[in-house]
């Protein structure tokens, strides 16, 4: 069964601040976050880590948000890890396409800080 | 009080993201300095570090110099415009007087 709340999360973005405000924002909530700079550190980290729920910058150099989804679907031990998509692309047709990726859910880029925790705990909730 | 700290860490950051995009429109200027040399490989850089600095500028709520580094992003990335290097010009101008903007309403300047 599914923990009523994520307690760690893994957040994957190569860029510096998008991180940094990722994990104080979740933190703060009393979350406990793991940050990759890139989808190869994500699934090397991925043992290690056992995330409940991962959120994946779309655009990243190399492997991008969907190749790094796809490889943990091809993972039997990741396959069932929730995968959120974190996205300047988030028009609803590339919605719809990552959802047929696999993803749970899709967070536009910019986000709203400060509402970034609830976001994330209303998705969790919806699963 | 985990908003308040939220809002006080956001801020602290977003003036040191402003120091560092003060920074980096120098860099661009350097860099629309090759392009014109005929360096094509700055196009690049250009256009990502306009990404960057439209990235996360957003989050910091900054939206003017955001949108600003987005039309620099997007003329970057329209490689064939025949005046491509006074777009960018145009471009990289206006995103600087937007980051001086920001950095005087925050008592930066």
């Amino acid at each position: 069964m599914r923990p009523h709340e994520p307690r760690v999360v893994l957040y994957v973005d190569d860029e510096p601040d998008i991180r940094e405000i990722v994990q104080m924002a979740l933190a703060l909530e009393g979350l406990e976050v793991h940050l990759c700079e890139s989808g190869e550190e994500a699934l090397d980290a991925l043992p290690r880590i056992r995330p409940d729920l991962v959120l994946l910058d779309v655009m990243m150099p190399r492997l991008d948000g969907p190749g790094t989804l796809e490889r943990m679907r091809a993972t039997s031990e990741f396959a069932s890890i929730p995968v959120v998509f974190v996205t300047a692309k988030a028009m609803p047709q590339e919605i719809r396409r990552f959802k047929e990726l696999g993803a749970a859910a899709v967070i536009a880029k910019p986000f709203d800080p400060m509402q970034l925790a609830r976001q994330v705990l209303s998705i969790w909730e919806g699963l | 009080m985990p908003d308040q700290e939220l809002e006080r860490k956001l801020e602290e950051m977003g003036t040191r993201y402003l120091k560092r995009t003060l920074g980096e429109l120098t860099r661009l200027g350097e860099l629309l300095g090759h392009l014109r040399a005929g360096e094509q490989s700055a196009l690049k850089e250009i256009e990502q570090l306009a990404h960057k600095i439209f990235g996360s500028g957003a989050m910091f709520g900054f939206d003017n110099v955001s949108t600003s580094a987005r039309e620099l992003e997007l003329a970057a990335q329209d490689t064939q415009a025949a005046d491509l290097l006074d777009r960018l010009s145009a471009c990289i101008a206006a995103l600087e007087k937007e980051a001086h903007d920001a950095a005087r309403a925050r008592g930066l300047e």
